[in-house]
């Protein structure tokens, strides 16, 4: 059956209104787990919450064995789904002044839209810093132009890296977020409670 | 509540571990036995030869001659126009890319249709769309557009119509309408023959109702 | 923040969907009973060699010696089948060649080690469905070269089922070089032949004003 949109079962011209549709969504479920809240964005970096890192990886571990479950169904064809080409250099480069930035902040993009909704004004500046930062990168671009283009890996995964199978990978994926878990569970006292 | 951590904890597990055991993910790439046997019953895979030609003096945008055959014969004689992807080279890379790409009618030919069916089969099983096949191949064409057979006296005007046609894209392909011989034999018959190529097909109205 | 409170257990129930999902997964899932287990790359393989093509002399000495190990499958439509059809045959139309019944018996004749021949009306009628059943496993299958009629002595009158469907019978390259000789040989005859076609259409005109 699916992608449904590669195999043009629908059409590419929904794509936009689908995104808008995920798009609320995420906002609820991003809400409604308490990250409209700088604090405890920020709590998993000086180690008092964990509630960023227990949803995020809950999602990617949901996501990823429900995939591979759908596949094997015949839901979906994995092999049909876009995979975002890799380019080393800059991610690395990147994902640095990203966690500055979060770290600063307290908010990643998705989550200060969510801050700004509820009417959060720390939320509402970080938003707009986002695109004033977004306005000098596409100024700044020629000078940044190789280290953006440097390092293309093309559509990569982890499982190609490593040779091992995707379900065996996911398996692996599994039991390290449930020791994790695990491990939170077992030192909860430790952690105090945040109000937001 | 600890307990019910507990079990959904051991519940991921298993699915986790189920991931691991089971076979690789199947290819949804391909169609089904069932999906090919539902479309080799239809007659719209076939291109006849008359259609073929009447596409490629009208110069159809639309249209990609592949040549199946090994590339000595394509280069000894070809289709106008024709591409070579000889059969053994047909699951190579760049000629996947070529069908895969969907904008045109892809017409396989070879001399016969056995040859040009086994790469429309195997192509098809793996979901290229728009892919017919020349029926009766070369041989076909040789026997219906370079040697026309005459129809008989009393046959309908339909064929008359086809062999004027044929004639006409007989002359077009082996560029014998140039020849002074031929213009010489019969004006009107020049004529006549020419004209079948831009026909209208729903011309054929009651002038006296 | 007073949404996250608003729904208890809400952690449990979207995981009791998820399961389910996957579970109800399991129970629709239907494993197909046919499908290729030739990977395209051997297919292409076989498929370029003649090893699932019978012969025309061979598949008459077949019928001569009433040979046990081939097994002539008829897959043209029933009504063609009754008008005459090679004794011992069995006739499964086209459509119906990949039902459980008869895939299962191709199979068990695959276990004897028996051919199934598939014969039609002529030859590019049975190819494909031959090749078709190969690419599924089933490595017994073969093709009848030129078809019914031909084995029959019969001629078809849809269709002239010929041999050596894929040799070049004609000289391609010779027969365009040789065109303008050839095209004085067909001028001469040319008019003759035109003549013919004009003979009709007075007649259709004169039906048309003739209502």
């Amino acid at each position: 059956m699916g992608p449904l949109i590669p195999q043009q079962i629908i059409d590419p011209a929904w794509n936009n209104l689908i995104g808008f549709l995920v798009g609320m969504c995420f906002g609820l479920i991003l809400e409604a787990s308490g990250f409209s809240s700088s604090r405890k964005i920020t709590g998993v970096f000086y180690g008092y919450d964990f509630t960023v890192m227990k949803v995020f990886m809950t999602a990617v571990a949901v996501a990823m064995v429900g995939l591979l479950y759908f596949n094997y169904f015949g839901w979906i064809d994995l092999s049909l789904v876009y995979v975002n080409p890799l380019f080393l250099n800059a991610t690395i480069v990147g994902g640095f002044i990203m966690g500055i930035g979060f770290l600063m902040g307290g908010f990643c993009p998705g989550t200060s839209f969510a801050g700004a909704a509820i009417g959060k004004i720390d939320a509402i500046v970080f938003s707009l810093g986002m695109f004033l930062g977004i306005l000098l990168f596409s100024e700044a671009f020629p000078l940044v132009e190789t280290l953006y283009n440097a390092g293309d890996y093309g559509g990569l995964t982890i499982t190609e890296v490593l040779g091992i199978s995707p379900g065996l990978f996911a398996f692996f994926f599994v039991c390290a977020m449930l020791m994790l878990f695990g491990i939170l569970y077992y030192f909860r006292d430790k952690f105090r409670k945040i109000e937001i | 509540m600890n307990r019910t951590y507990i079990l959904m904890a051991l519940i991921m597990f298993l699915l986790g571990a189920g991931l691991v055991f089971l076979p690789q993910p199947r290819n949804n790439r391909e169609l089904s036995p069932e999906q090919i046997l539902l479309s080799l019953n239809e007659p719209f895979r076939y291109i006849s030869t008359d259609q073929a030609a009447r596409r490629i003096i009208a110069g159809d945008p639309a249209l990609l001659l592949i040549d199946v055959r090994d590339s000595a014969a394509f280069a000894a004689f070809s289709l106008p126009g024709a591409v070579n992807i000889p059969f053994s080279h047909i699951l190579d890379e760049e000629n996947q890319a070529l069908l895969a790409e969907g904008s045109k009618d892809y017409v396989f030919y070879s001399n016969g249709d056995i040859l040009s069916e086994k790469a429309w089969l195997l192509c098809s099983r793996l979901r290229h769309r728009k892919l017919y096949i020349l029926q009766g191949g070369l041989n076909h064409w040789v026997e219906t557009i370079l040697r026309p057979p005459v129809p008989a006296a009393t046959s309908d005007a339909a064929v008359f119509d086809q062999y004027d046609f044929r004639m006409a894209a007989r002359m077009y392909f082996t560029g014998e309408g140039e020849l002074p011989g031929m213009r010489k034999a019969g004006e009107s018959a020049a004529q006549r023959s020419v004209r079948p190529i831009a026909r209208p097909s729903g011309k054929r109205k009651h002038e006296g109702c | 923040m007073q949404f996250y409170h608003k729904i208890p257990g809400k952690l449990v129930i979207a995981f009791a969907a998820f399961v389910l999902l996957i579970v109800a997964g399991f129970i629709m899932m239907k494993r197909p009973y046919v499908s290729f287990s030739l990977s395209p790359q051997e297919s292409l393989a076989v498929m370029s060699g003649d090893a699932h093509l019978l012969t025309l002399a061979d598949a008459k000495q077949i019928i001569r010696k009433e040979d046990p190990g081939y097994y002539f499958v008829d897959i043209r439509d029933p009504y063609e089948y009754v008008k005459g059809h090679l004794k011992g045959s069995l006739n499964i139309p086209l459509t119906r060649l990949l039902d459980k019944a008869h895939i299962r018996s191709f199979r068990r004749l695959m276990a004897d080690s028996v051919k199934v021949v598939l014969t039609g009306k002529d030859e590019s009628s049975v190819n494909a469905a031959a090749y078709l059943l190969v690419q599924t496993g089933l490595r017994n299958v073969m093709a009848l070269e030129g078809g019914y009629g031909m084995l029959a002595g019969e001629n078809d009158q849809d269709s002239i089922p010929r041999e050596k469907a894929e040799k070049a019978w004609y000289d391609y390259a010779a027969l365009m070089k040789a065109a303008p000789r050839a095209s004085e040989s067909v001028t001469v005859a040319g008019p003759a032949k035109v003549k013919k076609p004009v003979k009709p259409q007075p007649a259709r005109k004169g039906r048309s004003e003739g209502c």
